[in-house]
């Protein structure tokens, strides 16, 4: 083998090294963005998830014959806060969506309930928390769409496939989600 | 010049300088190498010598001389305007990265909210000191859109909401559509608006001391500069020329000689040594005209771009935050890529997204509504 060839080997190696190793970065920091995003999102879930107690407590003292609706909401928090993973937590923040729904609906025909103002401050808490959950869910989708183009398109894959970088899941906004925006406050 | 802090919000210009700088670096090394070694090459062709002399050492000296004169000469012909680009753009460069900077108080990498109260002009404002018309426009534009105060239809603005609350910087643009759309004037008029707005919330404040003795002090010291380089040059230039002179009246040849004569061994030897002179000469010429030159319009480019206003504390408390927003924006979403209809999907991330030039193509499709002549329409629709 000659010493060109040789060279050449030897510039071919060193190129392809550089690749990897930019490829194998460009991954980690992608992923890492999609860590720290939904760790932002976690925050305003848990936010949310904090405020159900009062909230339950305080629409108890008005609709005691409502129990299977507050019942509903106390099992899709309790489900949401003993979640482990983000797609579990994302499928029972929907479900809470859905139950607060309700309750925030069967609270129209309880006039004193709609006006205490402990009732009013924690709807607009909530409201609040929703805005930044949404916010922050529209962001962490970005990172998760920047992070499966690189892992998607070539010739990252290869790299992606070589270190087991998985696929995302998107956070879909329940359809329950996008009514609870309707709710007269 | 102030110090420039760490702290730089990324504005287009400071990527336009960097790219414009490259590409004038290589294209200037390119053509001064071809050319230069050109210039050596017909000038030697041009001497005619006697047989055996292009083999001497003393030929050879000359040879090497001929071609540094050359190449000085190329330089002194092509660098001066190379470097009063060169200065422009480098006085400009430091003052757009003085308008940028900020003083950072908390360490903010990444923010993440909204900026309460701060609308897309003072955003603007605060991020270089400066309000562009077109993309400042566009981004409260924008914003109206998204309030539903105004809506698009086919490179128009139509006016939706007439009733509704807007803020100074709206109001004033909205009264601009009304009396007859956008023009020169009113676009002046309302970035001047802005500043004041902006100096009146405290984001920005004049410097300290008095303008008018800044202005003096420095036009009189770059005039004592260029004075006193001028003398130096004349003092050096004229020792070094004398020499020159001097040696070829001792030499009893003329010039017309040198380019016409069959050169003999010992006139080669008289040559180079001229020469040698010479060349010395041509480099201090070209070393003071670039100095001459980067001084002078360096300050020229610096004062140029340099914005009046500094940022206040409290500005420079808001600037830290946006520049964690600008990080925040690039890094974590693909903002650049949306279009004006998704703003309300994201709402003032969008339009931040526009004033800090993460996103180009709003502003493009937002000012094709600028060129549609308003005059004489107004009932609920604006033509801007």
């Amino acid at each position: 083998m000659g010493p060109i060839i040789v060279i050449v080997v030897i510039i071919g190696v060193v190129l392809l090294l550089g690749f990897i190793l930019s490829a194998y970065n460009g991954l980690v920091k992608a992923k890492n963005k999609v860590k720290s995003q939904w760790a932002q999102v976690d925050v305003h879930l848990k936010r949310r998830f904090d405020l159900i107690p009062n909230l339950v407590e305080t629409v108890k003292g008005y609709a005691k014959h409502e129990q299977s609706t507050l019942q509903a909401v106390i099992e899709a928090r309790n489900k949401a806060t003993t979640a482990n993973n983000p797609k579990d937590e994302m499928a029972a923040n929907n479900q809470l969506t859905g139950a607060l729904n309700k309750l925030f609906a069967l609270s129209e025909a309880y006039p004193d309930l709609k006006a205490n103002a402990s009732f009013v401050e924690l709807q607009k808490s909530l409201k609040d928390t929703e805005d930044k959950i949404a916010y922050a869910r529209q962001f962490y989708n970005d990172t998760v769409y920047m992070y499966q183009n690189k892992i998607e398109t070539f010739p990252t894959n290869i790299i992606a496939g070589m270190f087991g970088f998985t696929a995302k899941e998107f956070f879909a906004a329940a359809d329950d989600e996008r009514q609870n925006v309707a709710v007269s406050f | 010049v102030p110090d420039i802090a760490d702290n730089q919000i990324k504005t287009k210009s400071q990527r336009n300088i960097k790219r414009l700088n490259a590409i004038v670096f290589f294209a200037v090394s390119a053509v001064v190498l071809a050319l230069g070694v050109m210039l050596a090459q017909v000038t030697l062709n041009g001497f005619q010598y006697q047989p055996g002399v292009q083999d001497t050492a003393e030929y050879k000296q000359l040879a090497g001389m001929v071609t540094l004169i050359s190449a000085e000469m190329y330089l002194l012909l092509f660098l001066p305007a190379a470097a009063i680009f060169f200065s422009i753009q480098s006085g400009r460069k430091r003052g757009i990265r003085a308008n940028a900077s900020f003083t950072a108080f908390e360490g903010i990498t990444y923010y993440r909210d909204f900026l309460k109260d701060i609308t897309p002009a003072d955003m603007s404002i605060i991020a270089d000191l400066n309000i562009e018309g077109k993309k400042d426009i566009s981004a409260t534009l924008l914003r109206l859109y998204n309030k539903k105060i105004i809506t698009f239809e086919a490179n128009r603005v139509v006016l939706a909401d007439g009733g509704a609350a807007l803020s100074p910087d709206e109001g004033e643009l909205v009264n601009m559509f009304k009396n007859g759309g956008i023009t020169k004037s009113g676009v002046a008029a309302w970035k001047n608006n802005r500043l004041r707005e902006a100096e009146a919330k405290g984001f920005i404040d004049a410097p300290p001391g008095n303008k008018i003795v800044k202005v003096l002090t420095g036009c009189l010291s770059s005039c004592c500069l260029s004075v006193v380089l001028f003398f130096v040059f004349a003092f050096v230039a004229g020792f070094l020329g004398a020499n020159v002179i001097d040696d070829l009246e001792a030499s009893s040849a003329d010039l017309d000689y040198f380019a016409t004569a069959v050169l003999t061994q010992s006139e080669v030897a008289l040559f180079t040594e001229i020469l040698t002179q010479y060349a010395i000469l041509v480099l201090f010429i070209v070393f003071f005209v670039l100095i001459l030159c980067f001084t002078g319009f360096w300050i020229f480019g610096y004062a140029m771009t340099k914005s009046h206003f500094i940022k206040t504390p409290k500005g420079n408390e808001i600037a830290e935050k946006i520049a964690g927003l600008q990080n925040f924006i690039h890094d974590f979403s693909v903002l650049s890529e949306r279009q004006k209809e998704e703003v309300f999907l994201w709402d003032d991330f969008l339009v931040y997204a526009v004033v800090l030039e993460e996103n180009e193509d709003i502003v493009k499709d937002i000012s094709k509504a600028f060129k549609v002549d308003l005059s004489g329409v107004y009932s609920a629709i604006l033509n801007l």
